[in-house]
C-alpha cells in the first residue's frame, strides 16, 4: 500500500501548493485560481446610494427544522443567521439590511404552501433551502411559473434539478451527487487498480440511492471493465438495523463497498459494520456522504477501523480549502463554532454561501443597472457569478444554474485529540472541470 | 318545512356564501391557502360519511386522496392523456382500490377495520415508492398542468365542486341510503334484522367516502402542480381523522369546518414559533378538553344558548 | 449460503425481533388492558433512548454499570411520564367519545418530539461505540450487545408472563382486560390498575429506547419510524396479547430478514401483506383469544 499513499501524498501536496497544472475544462476551483480568492474584494459603498429601497430585503429559507432531519435545518439556519449578521453589521447589501423569515420543510404536505406564504404573504424576495430531492423537484412549477423569484437550492442532490433542463429562477449552489460519484470511480481506478475485484453497493431505497449507484458503477465499469459488480443492496426507509445487509455483503466476498447512505443512517450502518467486523473482508469503503461533521460526530472517534481504507466525500469539508491559505474558510469555521459550538457541516457552508451569492449578485446587478435590480437582473447576475464560499470559490454555471467547486474525497482517520470526531485526511481534490458533466447532460433518466 | 329549521344547512349555506365572497378581499397567497383549506374540508366531509355517519374509523384514507392525485398526474404527465381521460383514470383507480380494500377490510369493524385500512394504505405507499417508472418514486411527479392557471379562478373551480359535493353529502345522509348508514352505525344487529345487508351498506359508504377523497386529490394535484408520496403516508391519514374530530363528526358542517380550521391552526402555529409542533400539539390537546364534540359542538351550544334566551 | 452465514442471518432476525418485541409489548399491553391505542408510544420510545444516552454517556461515562443505571432511569422517567399522561390527560376522557384518546395521543407525538428537540437539540445523538466485544461465527461476528438485547427481550417476556399469571396485581389487571364492569363489581380498584398498566407499558417503551440507542442514532422524531412497524407486530400477533407481540415480532423480524436476502424489492410491502392477510382471516391476531371473549 506504500505506493498508494505516496500518490495520495502527491495529490495533497499539489492541493496545498495550489499548482494550476491539473486544471481541465472549467478550472474554476480553488486549486486553479488561488490568486482570485486572496484578491481583495472590491469595496462596495454601503451608504447614500441612489435607488435603494428603505425597507429591509427579506430572504426566506426552508429546511427540515424538526424530526429526524432537524439537525440539517438548525445548522443551516445558524449559518444563514451568521451570514446575515455579518452582512448587516457591515451595512447590509448596498445599505439595505437583510431580514429573515423561515419555514419548516418537515411539514411535508405543506411545503409549497409555506414557500408561497414566505414569498406572497411575507414579502420574501429570495428563497434558499430544501433538503429533500422530492421537494426540490416539487417546487419547480411553483417557483418557475407562479412565484418567479430567485430560488437557491442548497442541499437537495438530485441530478434532475439542474441536468434535465435549464430552470429560469432555480439555482443550486451545492455540490450534487454526480461529480462526487464520478470522482469516486476515477479515484478507485487511480488508487486501487489491481487491488480490488468485487464491488458491492449499499444505499437508501429511493431515487438518490439508485442514481448514485448508477452513476458510480456506470463510470467504474467504463474505467475498469474487469471488475465484478454485485447486485446493489438498497435499504428501505427507516431501516435502523443493518446486520442482515452487513453479513450479506460479507458473505458476498466484496472487497470494495460503495455507499450513498447519509446522515444518521450512514452513522448507524458504519457503527454496526465496525461491530460486526465487516471491514475484515472489505478493503475499501467509499461513502459519498461521509464527509459531514454531523454524521462523523455520531460515528465517533472510537469507531475508526484499521486495516481498511475508508473514504468519504460530501459537499464541503471544514478543513478544505486549508485554513492557512484560505482565511475565509478559517473565519467561517471559527465563527460558526462560536455561534453553535460545533464544526460546520456542509449544509452550513452551502446555505452561508447562498446568502453571499445573493449579496454579490445584487451588487453586481446594481453596478450594471444603477438602481436596485429587478428579479430578472438578479437572475442574470447570478448566472456566471463566482462567489467565494467556505468551500472555495463557487462558480454558478449559466447554462444550467449549477454551482461548481472543487470535489474532494478524503480518508477517514481518528480526529482525537484535536477534534471530537473522526476527520477526513489525505484529501484528494479534483477541480470541477475534471468531474462535472457538461451542462444539461445526464447519466440518469429525466 | 322542516328543512328551513335545519341549523346545519343554514350554517353550511352561510359558510359557503362567505367562502364565495371572501377571495375578493384576500391576497393571492391566502386564496391559495383557502383552496387547500377547501380540499381538506372536502376530505373531512368525505371521511365523515364513513366515520360520523356509518361509524367506521379508517386509518388509511390517505390512499384515496393519493389515488385521485396520482391517477390524475399519471394520466396527464406520464401518459399524456387529456384531462377528461385522466380524471376517468383517477376515478377508476380510486374505485378499484376502494372496492377491493373496502370489501376486504369490511370483514371487520372497529379497530380491526382501522388496522386493515392502515395496512392497505401502507401497502399502497410502499407501491408508490417502488413503482418509480409510473409514480416517480420518492421524487414524485411534477409539472402537472392547472386549468384555469390563475389561482383565483382555480379557487372558484375548486369552490364550486367542493360546495356542490358538500351539499350533496348533506343531502345524501338524509336520503334512505344515508339513513341506512346511520341505522348500521347505531345498531348493526337491528339493521340486519330489518333486512339490510349491513356489509353492503358499509361498502357503499366506504366507496362513496373514497370518492370524496379522490376528488380532493384530483383537485389538489393541479393546485400544487406537483405531488410527492407524503400524501400517501400514514401521518396524512391521521390528519384526515384528526381534522374531522376537531371540527366535529356529528354532522357535515362540523367536518367541513374542521378541515378549514386545521389548515388555519397548522399555518398559524408555523408562523408563530420555531416550536410549531409543540404549539400545534398543545392546541390539539386543548381542543380535546374544551371541545370534546368538536368545534361544531361549541357552535351548537352557542346556538342553543341564544335560542334559549329568545 | 454457507452454514455460518445462515446462523448469523438467523441471529440477525432474532435480534431484530427482540427490538420489535421490546417496543411493541408495551403498546400491546396498554391496548389490551385499557383499549387505548397509544399513538405516542413511539415518542415514549424516543424519550427512553434520550434518557439512556444522557445518563450513560453524558453523566456517567460508558460502562456496563452506567448502562444498567441508564436503563433503570429510562424505565422510571418514561413510566413516570406515563402515570402523568394517564392520570392527568387520559383519565378525564374515559367517559367521553373514544376518538378523543386517539386525538390526544396524536397531539402528544408533536409535543414530545418538540420537547426532546428543546432539551437535547436537533443533532444526532449516538453512543461512542456499540458496547462490548464480538463473538466470531466462522468469518462472521455477532456483537455481544446484540446477544444481550435478545436476552433482555426474553427476560422482559418472562417477567411479563410471571407478572400477569403469578402476581395479584397482574391477575387483577388481566381481570379488567376481560371485563371492566365485573372487575369493578368484584371490588378491584380499576383506577389504580389503569395507572399501573399505563406506567408499565410506558416503562417498556422507555426500556426499548434505552436498549436500542447504543445501536442506533437518536434524533427527535425517531419514534415515528418505530410506531408503524409496532402496529404491524401487534396486529399480527393479536392486539393486547403479550405472547402475540412475541410471536408477531418473530414473524416480522424473520420475514424482513429473509425477504431482504431473497426478494429485497418487497421487503417492506410483505409486512403489510402479512398484516392484512392475518387481519382478514384472524382479526384477533394469532394469539388474541382473550380479546375475542371480550367482544
Amino acid at each position: 500500500m506504500t505506493e498508494v499513499s505516496e500518490s495520495r501524498r502527491d495529490w495533497v501536496k499539489l492541493a496545498g501548493a495550489g499548482v494550476a497544472g491539473l486544471a481541465v475544462g472549467y478550472g474554476l476551483g480553488f486549486l486553479t485560481a488561488p490568486e482570485r480568492v486572496v484578491e481583495k474584494e472590491v469595496e462596495v459603498p454601503t451608504e447614500g446610494l441612489p435607488g435603494i429601497p428603505d425597507e429591509p430585503l427579506k430572504i426566506g429559507y426552508i429546511y427540515f427544522m424538526t424530526g429526524t432531519l432537524g439537525t440539517y435545518g438548525t445548522n443551516a439556519a445558524a449559518a444563514i443567521e451568521l451570514a446575515v449578521e455579518e452582512i448587516n453589521n457591515n451595512g447590509g447589501i448596498l445599505g439595505r439590511k437583510i431580514e429573515l423569515t423561515s419555514k419548516d420543510e418537515a411539514d411535508r404536505e405543506r411545503v409549497l404552501d409555506n414557500i408561497s406564504k414566505m414569498v406572497q404573504d411575507e414579502g420574501a424576495e429570495i428563497v434558499v433551502g430544501l433538503d429533500s430531492s422530492g421537494d426540490a423537484l416539487k417546487v419547480i412549477p411553483l417557483v418557475e411559473e407562479e412565484l418567479q423569484i430567485p430560488f437557491i437550492v442548497t442541499h437537495a442532490a438530485t441530478p434532475k434539478l439542474t441536468e434535465c433542463a435549464k430552470r429560469k429562477y432555480i439555482f443550486r449552489i451545492s455540490m450534487y451527487e454526480e461529480p462526487i460519484d464520478i470522482m469516486a470511480a476515477q479515484l478507485v481506478k487511480e488508487l486501487y487498480e489491481g487491488e480490488v475485484s468485487v464491488v458491492a453497493n449499499i444505499g437508501p431505497d429511493y431515487a438518490y440511492g439508485y442514481d448514485s449507484w448508477a452513476i458510480f458503477s456506470g463510470k467504474l465499469k467504463e474505467l475498469m471493465p474487469d471488475l465484478e459488480f454485485l447486485e446493489p443492496i438498497y435499504t428501505p426507509l427507516f431501516t435502523t438495523d443493518y446486520g442482515t445487509y452487513i453479513d450479506q455483503i460479507k458473505g458476498s466476498g466484496a472487497d470494495l463497498l460503495f455507499s450513498s447512505l447519509w446522515g444518521g443512517d450512514a452513522a448507524t450502518f458504519f457503527k454496526q459494520a465496525v461491530a460486526k467486523g465487516l471491514f475484515d473482508s472489505v478493503k475499501v469503503y467509499m461513502n459519498a456522504m461521509l464527509g459531514a461533521t454531523d454524521t462523523l460526530e455520531a460515528i465517533g472517534n472510537d469507531n475508526v477501523p484499521t486495516g481498511v481504507d475508508v473514504w468519504g466525500s460530501g459537499r464541503y469539508w471544514f478543513l478544505y480549502p486549508p485554513h492557512d491559505v484560505y482565511p475565509l474558510n478559517k473565519a467561517f469555521v471559527e465563527n460558526f463554532r462560536r455561534k453553535t459550538g460545533s464544526y460546520p457541516p456542509y449544509v452550513a457552508a452551502t446555505s452561508y454561501t447562498a446568502i453571499y451569492a445573493v449579496k454579490k449578485a445584487i451588487e453586481t446587478a446594481y453596478v450594471m443597472k444603477g438602481s436596485w435590480p429587478e428579479v430578472d437582473d438578479i437572475v442574470s447576475a447570478l448566472e456566471g457569478l463566482t462567489v467565494p464560499g467556505p468551500m472555495g470559490p463557487v462558480y454558478i454555471r449559466p447554462e444550467d444554474h449549477q454551482g461548481l467547486y472543487d470535489v474532494f474525497w478524503g480518508r477517514l482517520k481518528k480526529g482525537s485529540p484535536t477534534y471530537p470526531m473522526p476527520i477526513l485526511d489525505d484529501l484528494v481534490i479534483y477541480p470541477p472541470g475534471k468531474v462535472f458533466p457538461e451542462p444539461l447532460t445526464t447519466m440518469v433518466s429525466c | 318545512m322542516k328543512i328551513l329549521r335545519d341549523n346545519e344547512l343554514y350554517s353550511l349555506v352561510v359558510l359557503l356564501m362567505f367562502l364565495a365572497v371572501i377571495p375578493q378581499f384576500l391576497s393571492t397567497y391566502n386564496v391559495r391557502l383557502l383552496s387547500v383549506g377547501l380540499l381538506y374540508g372536502l376530505a373531512a366531509v368525505g371521511f365523515n360519511i364513513l366515520y360520523g355517519y356509518t361509524g367506521l374509523i379508517s386509518f388509511g384514507h390517505a390512499m384515496f386522496w393519493s389515488a385521485g392525485a396520482y391517477g390524475l398526474a399519471i394520466g396527464l404527465v406520464k401518459l399524456n392523456l387529456d384531462p377528461v381521460l385522466s380524471i376517468l383514470l383517477a376515478f377508476t383507480l380510486t374505485f378499484i382500490i376502494a372496492v377491493v380494500t373496502g370489501y376486504l377490510s369490511l370483514k371487520h369493524t372497529e379497530i380491526y377495520f382501522a388496522m386493515l385500512t392502515l395496512a392497505f394504505a401502507q401497502l399502497i405507499y410502499a407501491l408508490i415508492i417502488k413503482l418509480r417508472d409510473i409514480t416517480g418514486g420518492d421524487e414524485g411527479i411534477y409539472g402537472i398542468p392547472r386549468f384555469p392557471p390563475d389561482i383565483e379562478q382555480y379557487y372558484y373551480l375548486v369552490y364550486m365542486i367542493v360546495a356542490l359535493l358538500v351539499l350533496l353529502a348533506w343531502w345524501i345522509v338524509r336520503t334512505p341510503l344515508g339513513l341506512g348508514f346511520q341505522a348500521v352505525r347505531d345498531n348493526p344487529y337491528r339493521a340486519e334484522a330489518l333486512g339490510m345487508d349491513v356489509r353492503r351498506v358499509r361498502l357503499i359508504s366506504f366507496v362513496l367516502s373514497a370518492f370524496y377523497l379522490s376528488v380532493a386529490g384530483i383537485l389538489y394535484a393541479p393546485l400544487n402542480r406537483a405531488i410527492t408520496p407524503d400524501i400517501a403516508f400514514w401521518t396524512f391519514s391521521a390528519i384526515i381523522v384528526i381534522m374531522t374530530i376537531i371540527g366535529g363528526s356529528k354532522n357535515m358542517f362540523g367536518a367541513f369546518i374542521g378541515g378549514l380550521i386545521f389548515i388555519y391552526i397548522n399555518t398559524q402555529a408555523m408562523n408563530l414559533t420555531e416550536f410549531w409542533q409543540l404549539t400545534l400539539g398543545i392546541i390539539l390537546a386543548l381542543l380535546v378538553y374544551l371541545a370534546p364534540y368538536g368545534v361544531v359542538g361549541i357552535f351548537d351550544r352557542v346556538v342553543e344558548y341564544v335560542r334559549g334566551r329568545r | 449460503m454457507d452454514i455460518n452465514l445462515f446462523i448469523v442471518q438467523f441471529f440477525n432476525a432474532l435480534f431484530f425481533a427482540s427490538i420489535l418485541f421490546l417496543i411493541s409489548s408495551g403498546l400491546s399491553l396498554i391496548y389490551g388492558i385499557m383499549k387505548i391505542l397509544n399513538l405516542a408510544h413511539g415518542a415514549l420510545y424516543m424519550l427512553g433512548a434520550y434518557v439512556t444516552f444522557t445518563v450513560a454517556i453524558l453523566w456517567l461515562g460508558m460502562s456496563w454499570y452506567s448502562m444498567l443505571l441508564a436503563y433503570l432511569a429510562s424505565i422510571l422517567v418514561v413510566a413516570g411520564l406515563g402515570i402523568f399522561i394517564e392520570r392527568v390527560l387520559l383519565k378525564p376522557l374515559y367517559n367521553k367519545p373514544q376518538d378523543l384518546q386517539l386525538l390526544l395521543t396524536f397531539a402528544l407525538i408533536f409535543i414530545l418530539d418538540d420537547i426532546v428537540k428543546m432539551i437535547w437539540g436537533a443533532q444526532y445523538r449516538a453512543f461512542p461505540k456499540i458496547p462490548g466485544w464480538s463473538i466470531p461465527v466462522g468469518d462472521y461476528q455477532i456483537p455481544i450487545y446484540f446477544i444481550l438485547t435478545v436476552f433482555i427481550a426474553i427476560g422482559v417476556g418472562l417477567f411479563l408472563h410471571w407478572f400477569f399469571t403469578r402476581t395479584t396485581y397482574g391477575k387483577m389487571v388481566r381481570a379488567i382486560s376481560y371485563s371492566l364492569e365485573t372487575s369493578s363489581i368484584l371490588g378491584i380498584n380499576t383506577d389504580r390498575l389503569f395507572a399501573l398498566s399505563f406506567a408499565l407499558g410506558a416503562g417498556l417503551a422507555g426500556l426499548a429506547g434505552g436498549v436500542a440507542v447504543p445501536l442506533y442514532t437518536a434524533s427527535p422524531g425517531m419514534g415515528g419510524d418505530a410506531i408503524v412497524l409496532s402496529f404491524a407486530v401487534i396486529v399480527i400477533g393479536g392486539m393486547g396479547s403479550i405472547l402475540g407481540a412475541f410471536v408477531g415480532s418473530l414473524i416480522v423480524g424473520f420475514s424482513r430478514v429473509f425477504m431482504a436476502i431473497l426478494f429485497p424489492v418487497f421487503e417492506i410491502a410483505l409486512i403489510y401483506v402479512i398484516m392484512a392477510v392475518i387481519l382478514m382471516f384472524r382479526p384477533t391476531g394469532l394469539f388474541g383469544m382473550e380479546m375475542r371473549e371480550r367482544r
